[in-house]
């Protein structure tokens, strides 16, 4: 299986997404909105402080324009901190308020023009006004002496001016231009009145200006820009507020999305581990019963070999042993012939030993055979006896078993008898135990065989032990998963080397060639467990031990103990 | 003290009492028993004393005295921004208009460099807001420094000094905003404090002799604080040269003033109202140079923007008071070199 790669890209392109989306959620620079907001605040700050000095100007309470440059100078800086964030901000920001801020700028630049008009203009009426007013006076008390028409005139003149100045009509200002007029023609030489005139003709040119420019000034857009613009930028930073409440909540979902695929491939994941677990217990387990199988199979195999080696064994042992039986007792019937014959020659040599002095008999001296021969019958005839044993155990491993008796037979009754059987061989200085199990299930077998079997096995245990001491325990127990029955024999002898403990059952194999062993024993006991459908199989610890385990397999329908029963 | 009567017998005491009347119409109340102005009580006159420090980066400062200084900011290396704003003659150069680097003159006077920084537009014109913008345009300006960044910048950069200076100045180092934000600071720093007027401003009553604080009076009285105002004594509005023309004279003057600025009609030989301030060591006067003395152009003030001539008198003792307006740079009172003749 090679990279998942629809699954990956699945993975990464929500990954993406939620990326996106986070930019996309982020709500809009709030800093950016409270600058933006401080700025505009500040602006109407100097703006309505702008609007009062221009009004403290008209009414001539303020001393210099200073305030009114710091002023226009406080509404441009906050128009720069606008323009600047506007180039600055992105894209979307200046579609939204860029148009505001030109807008508002233009306004400043114009609130700027009518200012400085306004404070020029200002400044002159304030000058005119004075001048007009003291230079009337003058005239008036100078004037009374000499010339009462100009002085009625200058008396109106004043009386209108008074009425211009407080409200500017122009009806008025056409009265006061006529009057001017007039006495431009009258007299112009009198210096004082050239500058009544002069200024006369200025505050009513100029006084309605400065109304009129005071009015625009208070009415210049300013207020409505920054308002405008205050509203755009809370409408778009509501837009993105709103459009960043859709990302978020696209987000969200996306993140569900995530997740439940997340879960989904999860779980995929764990259901075919646990897939993958299960086929693994199963191939573990087939491997398991192959090697078993296996196993058995060879151990199969080599009892077969075991078994055909005795077969081809026996029926050679069977035709031999015929063959060395008959001359065999041929030599020991004749050793008894020849004992007798012995007995009955020796009288006679006796006296003619006594008579005729030594004699040779057979090569050697009579005094010296006399003794002799009578040992040599006997080693002849102990020897025959051997081979007549050997040859009858030959015949007893390799007689064709006719077909066991197959009677139902307790295990623990064989062993009890075998016991019986060698009680006077068991030496006292032994520790022989036994532990036999309680309840086990019947056999089917030969009760003299089993008997055998056991003998065998504890005469192997008695003579593996050393001169003195030593331990040998019998037990018998039912193993429940295979169904049979052990009869184990253990001795704290010395022990047999691993090499040797293969060929144990082997016939003739034998480590007690000295002791007599014929080297038949354990192999006709195998046999008879084999016969049995059992197995007989040995351990050993050189210097520690040996066990030997004799399996018998119970009948399939023989009624399994109950479990306290096998408690020894 | 009579404010009115001091040119011809004119009785001024009666005019005084119709004045009272209407008190509230005049900017600048005519009282014959003028008060002296209390101490802290100068926030009703027209005129406000200079602040007596600036709180400006003084290696920024440095700096930018360097560079007003330094040739390098023309082409050729040919003038300075000091080699017409002299700060020995007055922050300007004492000749009508100075010689433009392309031969000719330039066609404004030179104003002062000293209070620049007061003025709330530059140029006779107003057309700068800023002293940065203004510097900028010097640079450029063919008849000023006829210059550019590309070849001032690499003339700068190439002075390890400078680099280092500026490095130290600002956190940007050598850059075209930092040269001229050095220049502004500098032209900031050239304010002229305490002036004998601003300390008689202060509460100093004996800061002034008698005859100086009858000019002011004057100054007041005539109107020419209506214009002449503020921290400066001018330099916040535009006015044109001529109020009162005379009818048969028509206007000789070929600048069009704050029109070239706005296009207005109305700004035709308009000019902003020029700092009065140091005025005694700035001549020669007006936009063009025209007057050499202070008298004279005291005298045109009167007549043009007045309408009403001045007694010799009067302009005696209103030149008295404008000579009280000169200042100090760095401790010292501002006097031209050679200024035994005047
Ligand atoms: C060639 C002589 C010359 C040089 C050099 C020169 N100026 Fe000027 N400066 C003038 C003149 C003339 C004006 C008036 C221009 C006008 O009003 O049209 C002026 C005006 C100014 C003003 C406005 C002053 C005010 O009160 O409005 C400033 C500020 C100023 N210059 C600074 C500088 C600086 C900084 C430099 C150097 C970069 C410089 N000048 C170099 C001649 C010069
Ligand atoms: C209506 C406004 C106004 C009034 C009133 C006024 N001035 Fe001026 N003054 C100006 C203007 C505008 C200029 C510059 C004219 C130019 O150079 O074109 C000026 C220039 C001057 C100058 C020359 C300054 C320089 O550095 O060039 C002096 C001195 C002066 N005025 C003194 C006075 C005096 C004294 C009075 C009162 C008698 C007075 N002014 C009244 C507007 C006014």
């Amino acid at each position: 299986m090679g990279i998942p790669w629809r699954r990956l890209l699945v993975v990464t392109g929500l990954l993406l997404l939620l990326t996106f989306l986070l930019l996309q959620s982020r709500s809009p620079d709030v800093g950016l909105r409270e600058r933006i907001y401080e700025t505009l605040h500040v602006f109407e700050v100097h703006d309505a402080e702008l609007n009062r000095d221009v009004l403290l100007a008209r009414a001539g309470l303020l001393p210099h324009y200073d305030s009114l440059s710091e002023a226009t100078d406080g509404l441009y800086g906050a128009l720069h901190g606008l323009e600047s964030w506007n180039e600055t901000a992105s894209e979307e920001f200046s579609a939204a308020i860029g148009g505001h801020v030109t807008d508002l700028s233009r306004a400043v630049r114009e609130k700027e023009t009518l200012l400085e008009y306004f404070k020029a203009d200002n400044a002159l009426l304030r000058n005119s006004l004075t001048y007009f007013l003291h230079t009337g006076h003058l005239l008036s008390t100078q004037t009374v002496v000499n010339n009462r028409a100009v002085a009625a005139a200058i008396g109106t003149l004043s009386n209108a001016m008074l009425r211009f100045v407080r409200t500017p009509q122009r009806a008025v200002s056409n009265e006061i231009r006529t009057a001017l007029n007039q006495m431009t023609g009258a007299n112009l030489l009198q210096h004082d009145l050239h500058i009544l005139v002069l200024h006369g003709h200025l505050i009513v040119d100029v006084l309605p200006e400065v109304d009129d420019l005071l009015r625009q000034l208070l009415a210049a857009p300013t207020t409505t820009r920054v308002r405008a613009l205050r509203d755009a930028s809370l409408q778009y930073y509501g837009q993105m507020e709103a459009r960043a409440q859709t990302y978020r909540i696209l987000l969200y979902l996306v993140a569900v999305v995530l997740l439940a695929y997340l879960v989904y491939l999860f779980n995929r994941l764990r259901a075919n581990a646990r897939d993958l677990g299960r086929a693994n217990t199963r191939l573990r387990r087939e491997i398991d019963e192959r090697t078993r199988l296996e196993e058995k199979a060879r151990e199969q195999e080599l009892q077969l070999i075991q078994a055909n080696k005795m077969t081809a064994l026996g029926t050679l042992v069977a035709g031999v042993a015929h063959e060395i039986n008959n001359p065999n007792n041929l030599t020991m019937m004749n050793a008894r012939v020849l004992a007798e014959a012995w007995g009955d020659a020796q009288y006679i040599l006796e006296n003619y030993h006594d008579e005729n002095g030594e004699f040779l008999i057979g090569g050697l001296p009579y005094a010296e055979m006399r003794e002799t021969v009578p040992a040599l019958i006997r080693d002849m005839h102990v020897g025959a006896q051997r081979i007549e044993r050997i040859v009858n155990s030959l015949k007893d491993f390799a007689r064709p078993r006719q077909q066991a008796v197959q009677a139902t037979l307790q295990v623990n009754e064989a062993v009890q008898r075998a016991l019986n059987l060698l009680r006077h061989r068991i030496a006292k200085t032994i520790d022989f135990q036994v532990e036999l199990a309680e309840g086990l299930p019947p056999l089917q077998g030969d009760m003299q065989q089993i008997e055998q079997v056991v003998v065998n096995l504890i005469t192997n245990a008695l003579e593996a032990l050393p001169e003195e001491g030593g331990q040998v325990t019998v037990s018998t127990r039912y193993n429940q998963d295979d169904h049979d029955i052990e009869i184990d024999v253990r001795d704290t002898g010395i022990g047999i080397p691993q090499q040797n403990v293969e060929r144990l059952c082997d016939p003739f194999f034998t480590t007690k060639q000295e002791q007599g062993g014929t080297g038949l024993g354990l192999a006709i006991t195998y046999t008879l467990v084999r016969d049995h459908g059992g197995n007989l199989v040995f351990e050993s610890t050189p210097g520690e031990g040996t066990r030997a385990r004799v399996t018998l397999p119970c009948p399939a329908e023989s009624p399994v103990p109950a479990p306290q029963a096998l408690q020894v | 003290m009579t404010v009115w009567a001091i040119g011809k017998s004119v009785v001024v005491r009666i005019a005084l009492a119709v004045m009272a009347l209407h008190l509230a119409c005049a900017g600048t109340a005519l009282n014959a028993e003028t008060p002296l102005p209390s101490a802290g009580a100068w926030d009703s006159e027209p005129i406000v004393p200079i602040p007596l420090s600036t709180d400006l980066d003084a290696g920024q400062v440095a700096l930018g005295e360097k560079l007003f200084h330094d040739p390098r900011l023309s082409r050729n290396n040919a003038f300075s921004c000091a080699t017409c704003h002299r700060l020995n003659q007055g922050g300007g150069d004492g000749v009508s208009r100075p010689p433009t680097l392309t031969g000719g003159l330039h066609l404004r006077n030179t104003p002062t460099v000293f209070n620049v920084a007061l003025n709330s537009r530059f140029h006779w014109d107003g057309g700068f807001r800023t002293l940065e913008a203004e510097a900028e345009a010097a640079i450029h300006d063919p008849a000023i420094m006829n210059s550019d960044w590309a070849d001032v910048l690499p003339k700068l950069q190439a002075d390890a000094d400078y680099v280092s200076t500026f490095n130290t100045a600002y956190p940007g180092g050598l850059t075209r905003a930092n040269v001229l934000h050095a220049l502004a600071s500098f032209q900031r720093s050239l304010n002229t404090p305490n002036s004998r007027f601003d300390q008689y401003l202060r509460g100093d009553a004996d800061a002034l002799s008698d005859d100086e604080k009858q000019g002011y009076d004057l100054f007041k009285a005539f109107g020419c604080a209506a214009c002449h105002q503020g921290v400066n004594v001018g330099g916040n509005m535009f006015q044109r040269f001529g109020i009162f023309r005379n009818q048969n004279r028509p206007h000789e003057d070929e600048d069009a003033g704050r029109f070239s600025v706005t296009g207005a009609e109305r700004d035709r030989q308009v000019f902003r109202v020029p700092s009065l301030r140091n005025v005694a060591v700035t001549a020669p006067y007006y936009h063009d140079g025209r007057v050499q003395s202070l008298e004279t152009a005291v005298d045109l003030m009167a007549t043009r923007q007045l309408g009403r001539p001045l007694y010799p008198e009067e302009i005696e003792l209103i030149v008295q008071f404008l000579h009280t307006l000169t200042g100090e740079y760095q401790g010292q009172l501002l006097a031209l070199p050679d200024e035994d003749g005047s």
